[in-house]
């Protein structure tokens, strides 16, 4: 799992490349949590992402949960159909902020 | 029920492993599986799925099974096989740990707030919505658990 991150005004987008799995989460877990810690309004790019387990969920809540009470924000865009799937199996998909494509999420953060 | 779409069908070859319970161990096992799978008729997008089926029971027995620190080993096997109406696919493991039926776990519940979702518990969930059929017995001083799915063909 490698994340770049890009800055966008006021919104950072993190992309995420690889999977999110028990292997990869422990990991990803620092720097995906890092700057919804600070405040910081992050949308989370998904696009290269082919693979999420439930480590990987758990990774994704902790973030939003962060985010929440950080007074930050936190949106995902860019799921796979697959990787959709299992967050609407899930439930996280109504409880986290999910978007078709980067324009959607940058607007969601904006508002 | 156990196993019926699976034995039905024409038999596409058994892959039979002895897992350990350290990560390098599960990840081995897990990318064996999907390679496996692969080679089997199923699309890479319905051996990812599986994949994580198995990366949930796999890891679960990995961590939980046995008290922390102590060595064990566990048996996983995948049997696939081809059907008039699509592929079959039954993963099973057995191991010899603490009595645990992954059939009998609560769902998670989906109304609950942000604040309040549990950040575990999601994976024997996962489990049973992403396969047709769950089995669980537990024989001999061992846990079986089997899971089967079944990809339609047109």
């Amino acid at each position: 799992m490698d994340v770049t991150i890009e800055t966008k005004g006021e919104v950072l987008v993190q992309r995420l490349h690889g999977r999110l799995d028990t292997l990869t989460s422990p990991q990803a877990e620092g720097t995906l949590t890092a700057e919804v810690k600070r405040g910081k309004r992050v949308a989370f790019d998904m696009n290269a992402v082919a693979y999420v387990s439930s480590a990987g969920l758990r990774v994704v809540l902790m973030a939003a949960k962060l985010a929440k009470s950080s007074a930050g924000a936190m949106v995902l865009f860019g799921l796979q159909p697959a990787v959709r799937e299992v967050f609407a199996i899930s439930g996280f998909d109504r409880v986290v902020t999910i978007r078709e494509d980067e324009p959607a999420a940058l607007a969601a953060l904006a508002a | 029920m156990l196993n019926v779409a699976v034995s039905q069908g024409t038999d596409m070859g058994e892959l039979r492993l002895s897992c350990g319970r350290a990560a390098a161990d599960v990840a081995q096992t897990l990318d064996a599986i999907e390679e496996h799978l692969g080679a089997t008729g199923t699309t890479e997008a319905e051996a990812l799925q599986l994949r994580l089926v198995a990366e949930e029971i796999i890891t679960n027995i990995a961590r939980c099974a046995w008290p922390e620190g102590e060595p064990a080993q566990f048996t996983v096997e995948v049997a696939s096989a081809a059907l008039a109406q699509g592929v079959a696919v039954r993963l099973t493991t057995i191991d010899n740990g603490a009595p645990f039926d992954p059939t009998a776990q609560d769902p998670p519940d989906m109304d609950e707030p942000l604040e309040m979702r549990a950040l575990g518990g999601l994976g024997m969930f996962l489990v049973r919505e992403m396969t047709d059929r769950q089995s669980y017995r537990r024989a001999s001083g061992q846990n079986w658990f089997s899971v089967e799915r079944v990809f339609a063909r047109k």
